[in-house]
């Protein structure tokens, strides 16, 4: 009841001592600010935190807020809401939702809140793995009725103190009628895995200059063994062909122990090649040689050294059906290794991820194959989230032999590169060179972006290209309008599609 | 032969038809309101009780929807979101209405938690108005209880890219945070003019 005077008392005096808050901050005004106050916002449903988060920048509607304050009151039933907004001096309005208890007894939610504690204790995890202040709180449970905020306060610090354990609070009969004994029993989880399955992809996306394509992969499987069925069409977004085939990989991420894992794909796809590709390759001898069907099988074993730091090592045996009839396919066998490092934080309402890469691939003679190639490529993306506001940065780089074959020959212009360019425009053959560099900052849906990068051909000169423009997200669904800058022709670039796959690394 | 095969068969109908209409919602109309009865259709059982009686509050968001045919949206629905716990030395339950100025009621069997719940949901009379332009003004009631268990997180690696389970989810309606919902229809009713 002292509560529920507070929050009275402190609705009545308003920043111009109004007897009505409606009346002081009207509805309309922008809103600058919204907090919750008297309460730990972090105990709200994710959902209901959202919402109120959201309110920033939106105009004050008073019924919005009154919904929010029935929301926190369903959520929490012992505790009531209310809302105060002030109107600063800037003519906008500062949104703060005060949450007190409520005194009223007969609103407990859980009636053996009417029992005395005659113990407290925790199960399944050894005293030195418990923090003293922990502890001691738990402790500070016994003697007094059961405080149902209180414990589940402690079951939240417990899982943010033991994140190996899972924690679950049981409360048994004591020793006399109206004692209880609170027990809150952690058991330690299963291991967490170390090694990732490859990332997927899935998507349908389309790009004004290079028109529809989808690469769909699809996991089917559990936590150490998967299968992925591979179905690409006319998919033109990673390489210099546009490809159209099928595949199946299958990964494990646990052989004897979770550090060792392994996986095999295959893939049977069918180049198109477009018309200035063609040419380009007719017109420079030094460029590698176009192939009908190419179908490759990749087996892999990969190591974990941390949850965060793998090493991948296999072999990709590539078999290039000739374009002419009368010649013979061509083997392009590689060595393959892979360094990955991917970490994320979450710490409330932010979280970053880095991911970052180095692979090398390299064909040798010593596997049968008929072309002798290295391909270095390094790529790095690190996002950083808080709240309504997103931000990506970008960097790759990359070298290969100039007799790599073309599915190994690098591409920027597409939906995820050099938005604003066309990678056929850039490069109608790719590149054995390739720098590129990208950042985006976000807000809910709409972003804007800065791409810069250049793929080329030694000897030839190396030409940086710069594109601007607006993406908008709803889900996996995206659309981004892309300019060039350093160029006379400023034609909007337009992709759209939908996206699936959450890697922002590449190939 | 034939014929006991086909009696066999008709008694096993027979016997199967009582457990398939064991839940049954029933009305009964008061003067202002629409109150609802569900025989047989209990939602503190299973995994919820054993919640309960280890001595947890758990919260039920219960709704009643008013259909002008069976399996068609509802023309109003009301809904409710209940903290029920368990008296462990009583060994009754509770139930509070998680409202500012809801109600609450204790020392029941968790048969009449469950009615006590439903009776907190009477339709108002007022809200049915639209349907007496519907021939005979017949509806249907649907019911739907969820356990509300909080927000369930996603495994980051688990939830990127198209999975299967991920197809499920979507194709089924359900996001992964929604607990699933028990559902009952009946029907037809028709008011006392």
């Amino acid at each position: 009841m002292r509560m529920i005077a507070l929050l009275v008392s402190l609705l009545a005096i308003g920043p111009q001592s109004a007897p009505d808050q409606r009346a002081v901050v009207p509805d309309g005004t922008t809103i600058s600010a919204a907090s919750v106050s008297g309460f730990d916002i972090d105990r709200l449903s994710p959902g209901l935190r959202h919402d109120i988060h959201a309110l920033v920048g939106t105009p004050l509607k008073q019924e919005r807020l009154d919904q929010l304050i029935a929301r926190i009151e369903e959520e929490r039933p012992r505790h009531v809401a209310a809302v105060r907004t002030v109107l600063d001096p800037d003519g906008r309005a500062r949104v703060v939702f005060m949450v007190g208890e409520r005194g009223d007894e007969t609103a407990r939610d859980n009636v053996n809140s009417r029992y005395i504690v005659e113990a407290a204790n925790i199960n399944g995890a050894a005293d030195d793995e418990i923090p003293k202040g922990l502890l001691d709180d738990l402790h500070a449970l016994v003697g007094k009725p059961l405080d149902s905020d209180q414990s589940d306060r402690l079951q939240e610090r417990l899982r943010d103190e033991l994140p190996r354990y899972d924690v679950r609070r049981r409360i048994y009969r004591g020793s006399e009628q109206g004692r209880i004994r609170v027990v809150f029993e952690l058991t330690r989880r299963g291991a967490p895995t170390w090694l990732r399955y490859e990332p997927l992809r899935a998507n349908v996306v389309f790009h004004s200059d290079q028109k529809w394509g989808s690469y769909l992969d699809l996991g089917i499987g559990g936590r150490d063994i998967r299968f992925t069925p591979i179905l690409a069409i006319a998919d033109g977004d990673d390489l210099v062909e546009e490809y159209t085939g099928w595949g199946l990989r299958f990964e494990t991420r646990r052989i004897g122990t979770r550090r060792l894992g392994a996986s095999l794909e295959w893939t049977s796809f069918d180049p198109d090649w477009r018309p200035r590709t063609v040419d380009a390759v007719a017109a420079d001898p030094s460029l590698p040689s176009l192939y009908d069907t190419r179908s490759t099988l990749t087996p892999l074993v990969k190591f974990a050294f941390t949850p965060e730091l793998t090493i991948a090592a296999g072999v990709g045996i590539s078999e290039l059906d000739p374009l002419a009839p009368a010649t013979s396919s061509q083997m392009a066998n590689a060595a393959i290794g892979v360094l990955d490092f991917d970490k994320r934080w979450d710490a409330g309402r932010a979280a970053q991820r880095l991911e970052s890469e180095f692979r090398v691939r390299s064909g040798t003679r010593t596997l049968e194959s008929d072309l002798a190639y290295k391909r270095y490529s390094a790529q790095a993306s690190y996002a950083y989230d808080y709240g309504h506001h997103h931000a990506v940065a970008t960097a790759m780089g990359g070298a290969a032999s100039s007799t790599a074959p073309f599915f190994e020959r690098f591409t920027l212009g597409d939906t995820r590169t050099l938005r604003g360019w066309d990678k056929y425009a850039i490069a109608p053959a790719g590149g054995s060179r390739m720098v590129y560099a990208s950042v985006e900052y976000g807000y809910s849906g709409v972003g804007v972006f800065l791409d810069m990068g250049s793929v080329w051909d030694q000897p030839s000169d190396r030409r940086f290209r710069v594109s601007t423009g607006l993406s908008f997200h709803a889900g996996p669904a995206f659309a981004t309008v892309g300019f060039p800058l350093n160029t006379d022709n400023l034609t909007a670039v337009f992709s759209m599609g939908l996206r699936i796959g959450e890697t922002k690394l590449r190939w | 032969m034939v014929t006991s095969r086909a009696a066999l068969a008709l008694v096993a109908c027979l016997l199967s038809v009582p457990a398939a209409s064991a839940q049954t919602i029933a009305i009964v109309p008061a003067p202002s309101v629409v109150r609802v009865r569900a025989t047989g259709w209990a939602f503190l059982t299973a995994e919820p009780l054993a919640r309960l009686k280890e001595g947890q509050t758990v919260r039920v968001e219960l709704a009643v929807g008013v259909l002008a045919a069976p399996g068609r949206s509802a023309v109003t629905t009301l809904r409710r979101i209940f903290s029920v716990s368990y008296d462990l030395w009583e060994e009754r339950f509770a139930v509070t209405v998680a409202e500012p100025r809801g109600g609450s009621a204790s020392h029941l069997t968790a048969a009449a938690a469950e009615a006590w719940c439903l009776e907190q949901l009477a339709v108002p009379r007022a809200s049915l108005r639209s349907l007496d332009e519907l021939p005979g003004a017949r509806f249907w009631i649907r019911l739907e209880c969820r356990i509300l268990d909080g927000d369930g997180a996603l495994d980051p690696d688990e939830s990127a890219g198209l999975t299967l389970q991920r197809l499920i989810d979507v194709f089924s309606r359900r996001r992964k945070s929604e607990p699933p919902a028990r559902i009952l229809e009946g029907g037809p009713f028709q008011l006392p003019r």
